[in-house]
């Protein structure tokens, strides 16, 4: 009998297809990995999807998922070493629109496996039902210290929201070319401007957190977003605090910027020559600036130590994944945490700081690690604050609208003080 | 190359996923159930419920499959995303009889399938490329070096669809261009057509020009590597190059354009589309489109209907009886040809006594037309007109006929003159046809 060439073709083609899917989900994992590790071992088979958050304007981002890439794959190399068998796909999203996104694709199973973030961001997202707790061993518990942890947890109902795998450090970079001596007082700061350096501050509010403690308003600023009431010297450090800012505001060479990736992209150009950054921008500064860019720990003042707001980095885990996938991704949040690959990213990056307890910092190989350490240090009376409060937070947004009209002389350092209080003490 | 090799790799293990392989096997179950129940059942239906199902049958079991993934509890993100694509495709195809009552055939052939569809399917793989991956980090995968630039997945995309827009897309604006053109400066249609195919040469070249911009690629490397390139089009394909330039040149000077009449061969053929290699011409006899290299209208004589104006003067010749008045007969022609549609006043037409035949006087009519294309239309309206007006006035259209006589007298009797008779002379006819 004649065959019917094109209805065979047409319903062959989509049995084809059909049968073709399946195995291709069988065997995908099998073709993209090489058969076997170099010391033999099978391991666990995946491939993981990690989203990683960046900022919405992140400054030269193309450079960033460059570096970025370039960090991650030597990660996965020395994890692959272990897991042969597991692939990561990685994919850059930024973290204003994270948790938008991850409803949605969660609700299509084409949630990710990991996510890299910050840990504002990873409570957020656990807050919403959208990753799920990480199971964490004695003996990680026991490498973390339990102020971090904390930070990364819940608290009502108590859980751990993601493990914390790094800490980025607030830093001063400048243009060593330009600057002959780094500020290293808020007064020297300010100094420096009116002897024609450019100064850069930022107007967000973790941003420019920093110079509240070296006015000595950090304390008031914290009972005020635990919503305490503050005392009359409380409320006087947060007066000293905005007319600091309004002086420097008044200085001819200081500008305040929206955001952070606009002071990195200003020195990177050569508009400023000093500016507040963080320890991830480095890697992008030094391919602008090259051996010119400075970098040294935030200014102390009369009121104390600089009071950065030194941020998590996070594992969170995805809802959405396959029974290997979750061990997988289990599996290399720990790998993450190991002493000698957190020592290996500390010190071939100097990016980020550790978060397990026994790896030891060699501070004096390099000034960054010896920057990052101190702003470490700094860092540790604003910790409370970092965990109350979050980007998306209503109040973050108030303090920028109360401070940007300060910087601008419409409002009084007096009037912003209290408005800013009363608004830090409202409900978040 | 292995980087978005990898990628692509990347997606396929989400079917790892028990979630989201059931939804996607449901959706390839359900989509044959569709085509199996169409073949089957379908053709018994009345016409008007099986064009209705064809469109909407596939969809609705997708979204009775979502629904059913939904009452269990399980995910059906991906399958309520295919859902809106296919509802799409189905909108798209009951766009086609509404698109019909505006636009005429062509058009609508050319709406649908340069830029309707091929835009849905670009934008709904943009789109599922979105939900497995992020489109910033699939277009920043890097697939080599141009130039000293690094081209990317997202600048070749962009790059191929502004280049595919800017082809198929001008036409509208550029027609548009130019026909507020020609309102202003009052020109022909065919110089509107030159002056639109000129339009659209000058926006695919600015695009073109957009695309390099784009890619970020150097001007100065464009301008020395076109340099270079022009020598080996010399060599290479001078042909073609010569063939475009040609085209070009036809274009300014306006010898050839698209609505000309050229004669071809013998017959007069109109110039539909001047292309880039070469010129398309139609002719009328047989419904043919002749492909003729742009050059040949350089090295060859051409003769044109359509230089100066678009009239044609055509004529038909005819034989009347000899003892017809020449003058009677003259006017009776030209009254004819005046009444005959399709022929102008102006210039009136105008018959002539051409010659005396052996058995007729032969007169030539001459008559003008409007469209040079309808030359033999217009020539067989005459040639019937004149035949009824001949009958109606008693006008001979004689036979070819010879008279021989019988030399009784030896041969000064045979050249002795006799009258020629009607009657007599058909009596005697040895040659002719009827």
């Amino acid at each position: 009998m004649p065959m019917n060439w094109r209805s065979f073709s047409i319903r062959k083609a989509e049995v084809l297809a059909a049968a073709l899917l399946l195995l291709l989900s069988g065997c995908q994992a099998r073709q993209a990995a090489p058969p076997r590790g170099g010391n033999g071992q099978e391991g666990l088979e995946a491939v993981l999807y990690l989203y990683v958050g960046v900022h919405d304007n992140t400054f030269d981002l193309d450079g960033y998922r460059r570096d970025f890439n370039q960090t991650f794959r030597a990660l996965e190399q020395q994890f692959r070493q272990v897991n042969p068998r597991t692939q990561f796909v990685v994919q850059l999203y930024p973290e204003s629109s994270l948790i938008k996104e991850l409803a949605h694709r969660n609700a299509s199973g084409l949630g990710p496996d990991l996510l890299l973030v910050t840990n504002r961001t990873a409570l957020q997202l656990a807050r919403a039902g959208l990753t799920r707790s990480p199971q964490l061993t004695p003996e990680l518990r026991r490498e973390l210290d339990p102020a971090t942890l904390s930070r990364a947890s819940l608290h009502n109902p108590r859980r751990l929201a993601s493990l914390p795998v790094a800490q980025r450090a607030q830093l001063a970079c400048f243009n060593s070319s330009r600057l002959q001596q780094v500020p290293t007082t808020l007064q020297e700061l300010l100094a420096i401007s009116a002897n024609g350096n450019t100064v850069g501050l930022a107007l967000d509010p973790p941003g420019m957190f920093w110079s509240a403690g070296a006015l000595g308003a950090n304390e008031a600023l914290q009972l005020a977003i635990a919503r305490r009431p503050l005392n009359r010297d409380q409320q006087q450090a947060v007066v000293r605090w905005t007319r600091w800012l309004q002086d420097a505001a008044t200085q001819q060479k200081v500008t305040f910027y929206g955001n952070q990736d606009l002071l990195l992209e200003a020195l990177s150009s050569g508009q400023l020559d000093w500016i507040s950054c963080h320890s991830t921008d480095l890697q992008r500064l030094q391919r602008r600036l090259g051996s010119k860019l400075g970098v040294a720990p935030l200014p102390d003042g009369p009121g104390g130590q600089a009071s950065p707001i030194n941020e998590l980095t996070v594992i969170a885990l995805g809802v959405n994944s396959s029974a290997s996938q979750r061990q997988a991704a289990e599996a290399f949040a720990h790998f993450a945490l190991n002493p000698l690959v957190q020592r290996n990213i500390t010190v071939s990056l100097r990016e980020v700081l550790p978060v397990n307890r026994f790896v030891t910092v060699p501070a004096e190989s390099s000034m960054v690690l010896k920057a990052m350490l101190r702003a470490q240090q700094q860092s540790r009376q604003t910790e409370t604050i970092a965990a109350l409060i979050h980007l998306n937070d209503r109040r973050v947004q108030q303090t920028q609208g109360l401070i940007t009209q300060l910087v601008f002389g419409e409002s009084t350092p007096e009037i912003t003080a209290q408005r800013l209080v009363r608004s830090l003490q409202s409900q978040p | 190359m292995n980087a978005w090799l990898f990628e692509l790799m990347g997606w396929l293990g989400y079917l790892q996923r028990p979630a989201v392989l059931v939804q996607v096997l449901g959706v390839v179950a359900v989509t044959l159930i569709s085509q199996l129940l169409q073949r089957r059942w379908l053709t018994r239906c009345p016409k008007r419920l099986q064009a209705t199902l064809k469109l909407w049958l596939t969809p609705l079991l997708i979204a009775l499959w979502a629904g059913l993934l939904n009452a269990t509890g399980q995910l059906q993100g991906l399958v309520l995303f295919l859902l809106w694509w296919r509802c799409g495709w189905s909108v798209l195809v009951l766009l086609h009889p509404l698109l019909g009552r505006v636009l005429d055939p062509d058009q609508r052939y050319d709406l649908e399938t340069r830029l309707l569809r091929p835009v849905f399917l670009v934008a709904g793989a943009i789109a599922l490329i979105n939900q497995l991956d992020t489109i910033n980090d699939v277009a920043s995968i890097s697939v080599g070096q141009a130039f000293n630039v690094e081209i990317t997945l997202g600048k070749v995309f962009v790059a191929l669809a502004i280049s595919y827009l800017v082809i198929v897309g001008s036409g509208v604006p550029a027609g548009l261009m130019a026909r507020g053109l020609q309102r202003l400066l009052g020109i022909s249609d065919s110089s509107r057509k030159a002056m639109e195919l000129i339009l659209r040469y000058a926006v695919v070249c600015l695009g073109v020009l957009a695309v390099a911009v784009h890619l970020g690629i150097n001007p100065t490397a464009v301008i020395a590597i076109a340099g270079g390139l022009s020598v080996g089009l010399g060599f290479g394909i001078k042909e073609i190059f010569s063939n475009f330039i040609s085209g070009l040149w036809l274009l300014f000077e306006g010898s050839v354009r698209p609505g000309e009449v050229l004669m071809i061969d013998g017959d007069p053929c109109e110039v539909r589309r001047l292309g880039l290699r070469a010129t398309v011409l139609w002719r009328d006899r047989d419904n043919a489109e002749l492909l003729i290299p742009n050059q040949s209208f350089f090295t060859q004589d051409a003769t044109t209907y359509t230089g100066s104006d678009r009239l044609r003067r055509s004529q038909v010749t005819i034989a009347a009886a000899l003892q017809h008045d020449p003058a009677t007969v003259i006017q009776l022609l030209e009254q004819t040809a005046a009444a005959v549609p399709g022929v102008l006043a102006t210039p009136p037409p105008k018959a002539l006594l051409i010659s005396y035949g052996d058995w007729a006087v032969n007169y030539a009519l001459r008559f003008w037309i409007a469209n040079p294309m309808n030359n033999i239309s217009s020539c067989s309206a005459v040639n019937q007109a004149i035949w009824t007006a001949f009958q109606t006035h008693g006008i001979e259209i004689p036979y070819p006929q010879q008279v021989a006589y019988l030399a009784r007298g030896g041969p000064a009797a045979a050249s002795a003159p006799h009258p020629r008779g009607n009657d007599d002379a058909r009596n005697a006819s040895t040659g002719g046809d009827p």
